[in-house]
This record gives structure tokens, sequence and C-alpha cells, in this order.
């Protein structure tokens, strides 16, 4: 009787333990695993961005930089931005993706007043020196 | 309506005064009427920095307004 007792004991209540126990460590290796996988592809992302000719790292650069500038204005009405023959860059699909020793951007301020147009250069200068985007 | 140009130019390593002289150069030619230049870049010689505080008010648009100059780097080595 007593036998039985202590095999429906185990069967009960060690069991699932051990279930439990079992399919934490399972999902402890696939943590591990997907921890390693992310590792493999976060060093191949830096490895790729090493191998970068200076051109092209050079145009990462200017294309980050200009797209955070462009959302971090988007909402101001007096700024445009341009390229330095005139036309209009509505997006960053239309900074052209050439050699660098041209002009990058232009940005426009247009204000009704000398003294407004001021303070929107200055908040820009601002803005850009401190990166704050 | 005031109208205000500001270039913007990237570079994506240390500049001298070699590429200071481009920049204004080049600035100058294609935009007439720009009135500040703002160069980021990944750092900027102290020969930079002394060049642009000493010129300051003297570097002239063609249209005769005076043209500001700004250094955005990430590194900044004009006390080093």
């Amino acid at each position: 009787m007593i036998g039985i007792l202590a095999g429906w004991v185990r069967h009960r209540v060690f069991h699932p333990i051990f279930h439990i126990h079992s399919s934490d460590a399972a999902e402890a290796e696939v943590e591990v695993v997907s921890g390693e996988a992310e590792g493999f592809q976060q060093a191949s992302i830096g490895l790729r961005e090493h191998t970068l000719t200076p051109s092209q790292a050079g145009f990462h650069f200017q294309f980050r930089e200009f797209q955070k500038l462009m959302e971090r204005v988007r909402t101001w009405d007096s700024i445009r931005f341009m390229k330095a023959n005139g036309e209009p860059i509505d997006s960053i699909a239309d900074v052209s993706h050439g050699r660098d020793g041209g002009v990058d951007a232009i940005i426009v301020i247009s204000t009704p007043t000398q003294h407004g147009s001021n303070i929107v250069a200055g908040r820009l200068r601002t803005i850009i020196k401190t990166q704050d985007y | 309506m005031a109208r205000r140009e500001i270039a913007l130019e990237y570079k994506n390593f240390i500049i001298n005064t070699g590429h200071l002289a481009e920049i204004m150069g080049k600035v100058q030619l294609a935009r007439p009427a720009v009135d500040e230049i703002i160069i980021r870049c990944r750092g900027a010689k102290r020969t930079v920095y002394s060049a642009i505080r000493d010129s300051q008010g003297t570097w002239f648009n063609p249209e005769g307004r005076p043209i500001l100059i700004t250094i955005a780097a990430d590194y900044d080595q004009s006390k080093s």
C-alpha cells in the first residue's frame, strides 16, 4: 500500500517538476542558440560596415545624418532643402548618390522678417552642432 | 520675405585647412547667395578652428554679405 502511494506521489508531484525542468532547459538552449545567432548576425553586419570603401562609408554617413536632420525639422514650415543646382529635396530618396566634392545640401530659410530667419538659423545650428536629433 | 541660405557639407573624416578652403571655394562658386556654411564632420584640426576664429567676418559672399562658418564635429580637437 505504501509503495502504491509512493508511486502515485512520484507520478503526480515529481514528474511535472521534472518535466518543467526539462522544458526550461530546452528553452534555455533555444535562447542560447538564438543569442549566438544574433551575435553572429551583428558581427556580420559590423564586418560588412567595416569592409565599405571610403566613398561608400562617406555616403552612408551623409545619408544617416541627413535623414536624422530631415526627420527633426520635418514640421518646420520655414525650412526647405534643395540641391546646389536648385532642385528640391523632398525626401531622402532625392539625395544624389554621387562622388564627394559638391555641395551636399542647401537649407533655405524663408521667414517674414530677418530677425525670424536669424532665430531659425540659430536653432538649426544648435541642433546640428549638438547633434540633438 | 527674408531669405537665408545655409550650405550643409558632410565629411566622414577629420578635415584640415585644405578641406576648409575647398569647401569655401566651391560653395561660393555654386551658391553666390549663401550666408552660412555648416560642416558636419568627424573632426577638425586645431588649425581649422584657429583659421575660422581669426578670419570670421572677413569672408564675404559675392553679394557682399559675410559668411558664417560652423564646425559640427564628433570629436572636438580645438583645445588639443
